[in-house]
């Protein structure tokens, strides 16, 4: 029977490595005895996943009915009794994107396409909003702040995704505080573009230097806590 | 007259359907493997005869003002294929729940239930009927001596139903203390959902020759050994682990109060004890903890000492102040309490259930009975262990991947001379 050489412990003769140390167990001579073996656990599926996916396909039909209803009553406002002004664009505006974000939020799409999804239903609204009350912010404001706040998430997703599996829990208020500082100099960039026709940074240079600063510190700190004390603070602040 | 057909939680059960959440099920496993491939249906016969000799189990959980009950139901509990990582939630709360299960994959009947209706003996005694059964559906087979197992056709005993924490319970004796808390393991926790097990089956004849060295028995060699494996682990870290670390290690360790105050109640009656020891005061050796462990048992665990156990907890449950809270709020106030003074209370735990004995007619098709806790948030690794014929298992049930305790307690057993096959649910590289 093959054997872990680190832990001396047997394991079956379709285990490749160690449960306990991951050792690679040798792979010598086990292709016939893998087909007359009968696993003893099965590939097991997460019972709450499934119950989560479950939990969340129910609120968001009872939201869809809320919002099917509240379409069905503007309309027969809209139709029968013709309010005057643009109060009902608007709610038809609202409703529709609250639908499609509603959409989003549950998770039915990949991550990345969900902030795509979120990045070009604002885009439309705002379109169409800008276009109800015949304004020209849409372009001047509007496209580019929905365009740094979405470069700014991704780069947040990719880097969380992509740090330290270890403690990258810990890293969250320093990561958050980074994209914070980039933020703040995307919006202040935009309205003095708008205002000045010149990118000219004040407060922001301030409010990034700080959380700069501050996200440093923290790294330094998450570095040097020990594993107990992460935990501890993940017990107590996890949301 | 027509039988009773609800049921009060026992005074331990009480306390698990209001703590009872997806990653503390509070739902254990005891379970079979067969020489041949489980049949589902001949299984499902067996589990219909069953359920009729145990009326008790045969109910959903429903909620009380101030208390949950089981009530009975006429439809049947289904036998299920095993999908789902094991011991998983039991959302018995829900219409049409039972606060078990019954799963089948390859050669294995594996019984899952829930605290709050039994404890491991009790889980064990329908477990074996069911095994029984099975094989009197499938082969015909009769057994004789049924070793623990429930005859059918036998009448069903009010006793079975009982509190037995009730009937035991001495009002004028003092409590014990409260449990100081213990240091937990600092690993990081799975996902929701996910449980892992590691096995270790060794030969009984091995453990025998220690046992035998030390003048011990193998609950005694075990609990020595865990200490020994969490000191190790201890010693391995680096100085803020260490630091952390240092402090009371407890085992809760549950026993059977069946062989103490005889009684036939199939609900549970068991009380936990503690044995601890302090990485504080310095290095442990295997003898000096034999020696304590097997101390510590010889004091505590006698009718007297478990007694205030039992009053204590009658008390705590009899209290007029605790039985006017509404459920709805006990819901909310339980896990807390259960939190600072139950679970904070120690490290580990170990369940032993003995040495199962089966019907010599259906030994031979039986290969092995195991026995696996339930899984917790605080208490990551806690282990359980039976013996089976001629081997020894000893199972953790983690709500974490590491692997670093079982890797020093089964390495010290090596080191001991006795051998060690180790069996696992955890994914192999490849495996999705």
């Amino acid at each position: 029977m093959p054997y872990c050489p680190k832990c001396g412990v047997e394991v079956d003769d379709i285990i490749t490595e160690c449960p306990l140390c991951k050792f690679p167990i040798p792979n010598v001579g086990r292709e016939e005895i893998k087909e007359s073996l009968q696993a003893k656990y099965p590939v097991a599926n997460n019972i709450y996943l499934e119950h989560k996916q479950k939990i969340k396909s129910q609120i968001f039909f009872v939201i869809i009915v809320i919002l099917i209803s509240a379409l069905v009553v503007l309309s027969v406002v809209e139709f029968v009794y013709p309010v005057k002004g643009t109060i009902t664009s608007y709610l038809f505006i609202v409703l529709l994107s609250l639908f499609i974000y509603s959409f989003l939020v549950f998770g039915f799409l990949n991550r990345g396409l969900t902030i795509l999804g979120m990045t070009l239903t604002t885009m439309v609204i705002t379109f169409f909003l800008s276009k109800i009350n015949d304004g020209n912010w849409f372009k001047t404001y509007a496209l580019p702040l929905i365009i740094v706040v979405y470069i700014n998430v991704v780069a947040f997703d990719y880097i969380y995704r992509h740090s330290k599996k270890k403690n990258r829990f810990g890293y969250l208020p320093a990561f958050s505080l980074l994209i914070c500082s980039s933020l703040c100099l995307g919006i202040e960039s935009i309205i003095s573009l708008n205002i000045y026709g010149v990118i000219h940074l004040t407060w922001s240079l301030i409010v990034s230097v700080t959380c700069i600063l501050v996200a440093y510190l923290l790294h330094i700190i998450i570095n040097n806590l020990s594993d107990m004390s992460i935990e501890r603070i993940k017990r107590k602040f996890h949301l | 007259m027509e039988r009773q057909n609800w049921y009060k939680l026992d005074n331990a059960g009480k306390l698990y359907p209001s703590i009872a959440s997806t990653r503390r099920s509070t739902v254990f496993r005891l379970s079979a493997k067969l020489t041949k491939t489980i049949n589902p249906e001949i299984l499902q016969k067996a589990l219909d005869q069953t359920i009729k000799r145990f009326p008790y189990y045969k109910v959903n959980l429903k909620r009380g003002l101030f208390w949950y009950y089981f009530e009975g139901v006429k439809s049947n509990p289904k036998v299920q294929p095993e999908t789902y990582y094991p011991c998983m939630f039991l959302n018995f709360r829900k219409k049409g729940t039972f606060p078990f299960r019954v799963l089948y994959y390859n050669q294995y009947i594996h019984f899952e239930i829930s605290h709050s209706i039994a404890d491991g003996n009790s889980g064990l005694i329908f477990l074996k009927t069911l095994l029984i059964q099975y094989f009197n559906e499938l082969d015909n087979i009769d057994c004789d001596n049924l070793q623990g197992g429930f005859n059918l056709l036998d009448d069903i005993d009010e006793e079975e139903y009982e509190d037995a924490f009730r009937r035991y319970c001495k009002r004028d004796i003092p409590t014990p203390k409260n449990l100081q808390s213990a240091k937990h393991f600092p690993f990081e926790l799975m996902e929701k959902g996910r449980y892992l097990f590691i096995t270790g089956i060794s030969e009984v004849s091995d453990f025998k020759i220690i046992t035998k060295q030390y003048n011990c028995s193998v609950t005694h060699l075990v609990t020595a050994v865990y200490f020994l494996a969490i000191q190790d682990y201890v010693n391995a870290l680096d100085k803020y682990g260490k630091k952390n670390m240092q402090g009371r290690i407890v085992i809760n360790l549950p026993v059977d109060l069946r062989q103490l105050f005889p009684s036939k109640t199939m609900k549970n009656f068991f009380v936990s004890l503690t044995p601890a020891i302090d990485l504080r005061l310095g290095e442990y050796e295997l003898e000096e903890l034999i020696n304590y462990v097997k101390g510590y048992m010889q004091l505590e665990y006698n009718s007297k000492h478990i007694s205030q156990f039992i009053s204590k907890n009658v008390k705590n449950e009899r209290m007029m102040m605790v039985r006017i809270i509404p459920l709805w709020l006990k819901n909310r106030i339980i896990p807390y309490l259960y939190n600072k003074y139950g679970e904070k209370g120690y490290t580990s735990s170990i369940s032993n259930l003995g040495f199962i004995k089966l019907p010599e007619e259906i030994n031979p098709y039986v290969e092995a009975i195991e026995f696996f806790p339930a899984p917790s948030e605080i208490s990551k690794s806690k282990m359980c262990m039976n013996a089976y014929k001629d081997h020894i298992y000893i199972s953790f049930g983690k709500t974490t991947q590491n692997t670093e305790i079982e890797t020093c307690f089964f390495r010290r057993l090596r080191k001991m001379g006795i051998n060690i096959k180790i069996e696992s649910n955890y994914e192999q590289k490849g495996e999705n």
